[in-house]
């Protein structure tokens, strides 16, 4: 773990000097990504301009999701970006080798070898969206909330890990999955809205066991503004209150978590077998 | 065609994706104008539905990706074999573009027919449907050039990546992909009746909703998706706006295409001076 650390902060380095480097490239990935944000943001702004609640929810408490959402996304678009190339092309072109000959974990290379910083504007306006809309919700949390909200953004990034590493493993089998991928995390995006407003059985399905985007963004904001009944009825699973919940979305990240990696370890056979 | 069908997984995926858009959009739409009494801004859900749906499936038969093939064969090198084959690269690049639009129809037939049944079909006289097809035509036209512009860059230009987000991004604003262009005039002409966030002045945001749709009419953008998906679905009213929406188009693709060409003849000199 020490052994981990050392490492990556080597490489952190080595990306802070390239970032200085290449300022405008840094620039104009902040900036493209930052503009998607301010878009979407009128959209909402656009729409609550003419009524007051979409379904049960204030304009300051859909920000709430809103900002939560990006804020999440834009964390793990900073850390762990790198993956992506073994969807897109490292399978094919063969540059995957590389980490198999290093005495390292090759998930552990993969994560430190690129630090995505264009994801910090991603990150950076979700926080801003985040922290206003937790003062003008009134939101207040104690000790124990702050433990919960800590919970649920670990597992959070680990949804978002697992499901990306999953997305990259099928290259093993597919040689390139770098759509599947994209369309995996653009679906993510659909949960910057509440989960009630699908109103379809299969699409709520989707976002909680399928790709549970919805144990990301919208429980752990829903946790804190609303009854845990109401949370429970919206989730189709009568007994996921409280603690339950808590329980439940840890369960079913840990679930996913091992079917990635299993998937991941299983593609790796496969890949030294047949060495292409 | 046939290069597309190899990849028959990756259309899948598309399709797939397609669905679950075309099914967010629509619980999300039906979620916010059920909130504010069936109508915004005098618009009705089914039309703003039928807008959206047909702007989905207009928007995917127009794209292409030859932007980022181009870009890739500037970057390998493999245009100079391009060059000196006896046709225009522009024409060979056309080609192989409408082969993939066929490719793109059939994969869209499943999504477009569940938007027969879902969405009500806007009544159709036979000026608008002639209007719509021309209207279309001039789209697929003016996609074209812009991709065309947009893959010759790629000789100036280190940073395709942040381009193609960048592109994206502006595209989906401008356009009215995302937000319909005359919501945006009708935000900033009548009043705002709901205000979310109160320390801004209403003027401001009036001004700044003015401000996108001016915007997106003195850029060529607005003419690739929203004048098509507007015609049809009756959110460009009356003869004279369709008309005048079409020659805005024709200008634009006299403008796009004179800029192409410009930058074409550059981009020749560029190889040919520093041989590749």
């Amino acid at each position: 773990m020490i052994r981990f650390f050392r490492i990556y902060s080597a490489f952190f380095k080595q990306q802070v000097k390239s970032l200085i480097e290449y300022k405008l490239d840094f620039a104009a990935g902040m900036v493209a990504l930052g503009f998607q944000q301010v878009a979407s943001f009128l959209v909402l702004f656009a729409v609550f301009s003419q009524i007051q609640a979409i379904g049960s929810y204030s304009f300051d408490e859909m920000l709430l999701f809103f900002g939560w959402a990006q804020l999440m996304k834009g964390f793990d678009h900073v850390y762990n970006d790198n993956i992506w190339t073994v969807g897109w092309w490292r399978i094919r072109d063969g540059s995957f080798s590389q980490f198999l000959i290093r005495p390292l974990g090759i998930v552990s290379q993969i994560v430190m070898e690129r630090l995505q910083f264009d994801g910090l504007g991603e990150f950076l306006i979700g926080l801003l969206i985040f922290i206003y809309a937790f003062i003008r919700t009134g939101l207040r949390f104690s000790f124990g909330d702050w433990l919960v909200f800590g919970y649920f953004f670990l597992c959070g990034l680990v949804i978002y890990f697992a499901l990306k590493l999953l997305g990259a493993s099928v290259a093993f089998w597919t040689i390139s999955s770098g759509e599947l991928m994209t369309v995996t995390y653009e679906i993510g995006s659909f949960t910057r809205y509440p989960l009630d407003m699908y109103k379809s059985a299969i699409i709520r399905s989707l976002l909680i066991y399928v790709l549970p985007f919805a144990l990301v963004t919208w429980v752990p904001m829903v946790w804190f503004i609303r009854e845990p009944q109401f949370i429970a009825d919206i989730l189709g699973i009568p007994w996921a209150r409280g603690s339950a919940l808590l329980g439940f979305t840890g369960g079913l990240t840990l679930i996913l978590l091992g079917l990635s990696v299993g998937t991941w370890k299983a593609g790796l056979r496969r890949y030294n077998a047949t060495g292409t | 065609m046939k290069a597309m069908y190899a990849y028959r997984l990756r259309m899948i995926i598309w399709i797939f994706y397609d669905f679950i858009i075309l099914f967010v959009q629509y619980y999300l739409w039906n979620a916010i104008f059920s909130s504010s009494g069936g109508s915004l801004m005098d618009i009705s859900l089914s039309q703003y539905l039928s807008y959206v749906a047909f702007g989905l499936v207009f928007s995917r038969l127009v794209s292409s990706d030859i932007d980022g093939e181009i870009a890739q064969e500037i970057k390998n090198g493999t245009i100079a074999m391009h060059l000196l084959k006896p046709y225009s690269y522009f024409g060979a690049m056309t080609a192989q573009r409408v082969g993939y639009t066929v490719g793109q129809a059939i994969a869209l037939i499943p999504v477009t027919l569940t938007i027969l049944f879902l969405v009500d079909i806007p009544p159709l006289s036979p000026f608008l449907l002639g209007a719509t097809l021309v209207s279309m035509l001039l789209t697929y036209a003016l996609v074209t050039v812009l991709q065309f512009i947009l893959g010759i860059l790629a000789f100036w230009l280190t940073n395709y990546w942040g381009l193609f987000l960048f592109k994206q991004n502006i595209i989906a604003l401008f356009s009215g992909e995302l937000i319909a262009l005359n919501l945006l005039f009708r935000l900033g002409r009548s009043g705002i009746p709901n205000f979310p966030v109160p320390w801004i002045p209403e003027g401001v945001m009036q001004n700044i909703f003015l401000g996108l749709g001016w915007i997106s009419y003195l850029l060529p953008f607005q003419a690739m998706a929203y004048t098509p998906s507007g015609i049809f679905t009756g959110m460009i009213q009356g003869p004279w706006p369709v008309l005048g929406h079409v020659a805005l188009q024709i200008f634009w693709l006299m403008a796009l295409s004179g800029l192409a060409s410009h930058t074409w003849k550059r981009a020749q000199r560029h190889i040919t001076i520093l041989g590749g």
